[in-house]
């Protein structure tokens, strides 16, 4: 039992810990992805951690609006955002012969905590998301 | 031939992607514009159009979603103007065709822009030109997960902008909001009124505005009242969607035909996400051993070029396509052999083989399945387009038989890299593309052979018009059938009177030839579809 606890006592710390190099708000909160950190999928995808997981890739993103899927990351560790699809007069869509890169982000889990990765660039910054819980892909 | 070759040619395209300014040139701390470069105006003089870039009547304040500050500088429209003008005579795919107007003239540079373009027709008589358009910088730049929008998962099918309008359901995602079996839609069933307004006869701007709002909701949680005459129904009633994020499956239908020799895929939408599963059907079609592939590109309005690569590499197989050029683009005779946006050498996209780096299952270099056909069947509307017509002409252009089901496709062999410019961004087009032969300008579309009214390009195939009753990719669908008849018997269906509730191009001819359609408007933005005028 005091082991248990002793376990628990870490896990805690260790987010602490990771909080306390976060500074201030979460879209800030740069970090390295863990050396054991792996591809994750969510768990239990709620509207709260939606709301984080948005919030977090919008500031990445210098809080440009982004569109996810509800059931963003739970069948898939990679993100893929692209332009919204701006339709013309005609009822089509206007960028149609395209070969525009996405933006991407990756789910990893490190211990019990949940990263996203953006990998499209070489910033490949890193943020803890407090809200899911996720599991290894 | 792999991705990554064409991944690097797009550079330029990830920085419009990721930049907030977008391409285009100028900002640059070594081309910072003059707030005093003289804006007199030469006809046939043509500065460069860095001169002018950023120099703005109403300069941003504050940072662009990069958090860098706008390069925007305190200038005039005149500017503004110059800058559109200096643009197009360097980029626009037919500069010498574009009347050289006195931009000081002009005190609205979308206004001025509107002229920055052909007057020319092409040999149906429509525009050649249909393609030019500006709209906000900061709504351009709205991003999405991939293969996701904020809707209903109703794809709409408007017979008509301008009054008298007709607007039906064409297709409902399964799953999304409007597919709940308590709604009760389906497609074919018409709408007559969003809201209150009438579809039909709205001719206000505030009338226009409920209909549009209605049709593209802009936040998940938004509902509205849609008044829905059910097929085979006399009798409306009242439904209301709430509109959520809707992720749609770019191949949502799959079939087979002719105990199982013939293969039928509805692919809707060439998005990144359509990679595995184009991957994932062709490879479960070529296990099976289909002899035929009857390809639904009906409502496939394009996207990603590669995919479409991808596409066609699938069909064709790698003996045919070894060597050969899927598509090459080109632009306008200054620049014969560099790209003008991206300063690099212009080279063709070849038929990719392998998954890309962007594939979420499968490992990039996996060699795509290949089902070595030497002709394919695809079925086609007016919503066919662009780089699904580039599968049409790519494989044309390597002697694999088209054999066209349907009606006219689009005519956009075209692109832009759209240019942002004191915070609007403008597209104009600056390339076309071609096949391994040659072949290109198809401005009026495909065609298939025995189309009586303004045909494109004429190809193999039947005219057969798109039924809203029908259940799609079943052999009960009319293109479907077609498709099989004509592979039996090698002849075409008489064509059918058109019920009330089939969208028929006769219909948006006979609006068009009665003067009730309008120039399409030039400002874009999410709800420009509807426009209130007679």
């Amino acid at each position: 039992m005091a082991l248990l606890r002793h376990f628990i006592n870490l896990i805690v710390m260790n987010r602490l810990v990771l909080l306390l190099f976060c500074c201030g708000s979460l879209a800030s909160c740069k970090i390295s992805l863990p050396a054991n950190a792996r591809p994750a999928l969510v768990v239990n995808l709620n509207e709260q951690s939606q709301h984080e997981l948005k919030q977090v890739i919008s500031k990445a993103l210098n809080e440009r609006n982004v569109t996810l899927a509800k059931q963003v990351f739970v069948d898939s560790h990679r993100l893929l955002i692209q332009r919204k699809t701006i339709m013309g007069p005609d009822g089509l869509p206007i960028q149609t012969r395209v070969d525009e890169e996405p933006i991407i982000f990756e789910l990893y889990k490190a211990g019990d905590s949940c990263y996203i990765k953006r990998v499209d660039n070489q910033s490949n910054e890193v943020y803890l998301i407090q809200s899911i819980e996720c599991r290894p892909r | 031939m792999s991705l990554n070759r064409t991944l690097t040619v797009s550079v330029i395209v990830v920085t419009a992607l990721l930049s907030f300014s977008g391409c285009g040139g100028g900002g640059g701390l070594n081309d910072t514009p003059d707030p005093s470069t003289s804006t007199s105006w030469t006809q046939g003089v043509f500065a460069d159009e860095s001169q002018f870039k950023n120099l703005c009547q109403s300069p941003r304040s504050g940072t662009d979603l990069n958090g860098d500050a706008f390069p925007d500088i305190q200038g005039t429209t005149a500017h503004e103007n110059h800058f559109l003008r200096s643009w197009s005579n360097n980029t626009y795919l037919w500069y010498s065709e574009i009347p050289d107007l006195n931009p000081n003239l002009y005190d609205s540079p979308t206004d001025y822009f509107a002229l920055l373009k052909t007057s020319a027709t092409t040999q149906s008589g429509s525009a050649k030109d249909n393609f030019h358009f500006y709209m906000d910088t900061a709504e351009y730049q709205q991003l999405t997960q991939s293969g996701v929008s904020v809707s209903y998962g109703i794809e709409w099918e408007l017979v008509s902008s301008t009054p008298p309008r007709e607007l039906y359901i064409r297709y409902i995602e399964p799953g999304s909001p409007a597919d709940a079996i308590a709604l009760g839609l389906s497609r074919g069933a018409q709408i007559t009124h969003i809201d209150g307004v009438d579809v039909e006869n709205a001719n206000t701007q505030a009338g226009v505005n409920t209909l549009n709002a209605g049709l593209f909701p802009s936040e998940s949680g938004e509902s509205h009242t849609f008044t829905v005459l059910d097929v085979g129904s006399v009798q409306p009633r009242d439904v209301v969607i709430q509109a959520s994020e809707v992720t749609y499956d770019p191949v949502p239908i799959v079939n087979t035909f002719a105990s199982g020799q013939v293969g039928y895929i509805f692919f809707n939408d060439h998005n990144f996400v359509s990679e595995d599963r184009l991957y994932e059907e062709m490879t479960a079609m070529s296990e099976a051993g289909v002899t035929d592939l009857i390809l639904d590109l009906r409502y496939n309005g394009g996207g990603l070029l590669y995919i479409a690569s991808q596409l066609a590499y699938m069909v064709a197989g790698d003996t045919a396509t070894s060597g050969k050029t899927f598509e090459e683009i080109r632009f306008n005779d200054k620049y014969p052999t560099v790209n003008p946006v991206t300063g690099q050498a212009l080279q063709p996209t070849p038929f990719y083989s392998t998954i890309s780096q962007y594939s979420d299952n499968y490992t990039q270099g996996t060699a795509l399945p290949t089902l070595n056909l030497s002709r394919v069947f695809i079925l086609s509307t007016d919503s066919t387009c662009s780089a699904s017509e580039a599968i049409i002409n790519g494989l044309r252009g390597i002697d694999i038989e088209v054999i066209l089901v349907g009606t006219t496709t689009c005519g956009k062999p075209y692109g832009f890299y759209p240019t942002d410019n004191c915070g609007t961004t403008y597209f104009t087009i600056q390339f076309d593309g071609i096949n391994d032969k040659g072949e290109g300008g198809y401005s009026d579309g495909f065609s298939p052979i025995n189309t009586v009214a303004t045909p494109g390009v004429l190809i193999t195939g039947c005219s057969v018009n798109d039924d809203l009753t029908s259940t799609l990719g079943e052999i009960s669908d009319p293109l479907v059938s077609a498709a099989l008849s004509y592979r039996t018997n090698g002849s075409c269906p008489v064509a059918a009177t058109s019920p009330k509730r089939t969208y028929s191009p006769t219909l948006k001819n006979k609006a068009e030839a009665e003067g009730l359609i309008l120039d399409l408007p030039l400002r874009l933005n999410q709800k420009i579809y509807l426009d209130p005028n007679r």
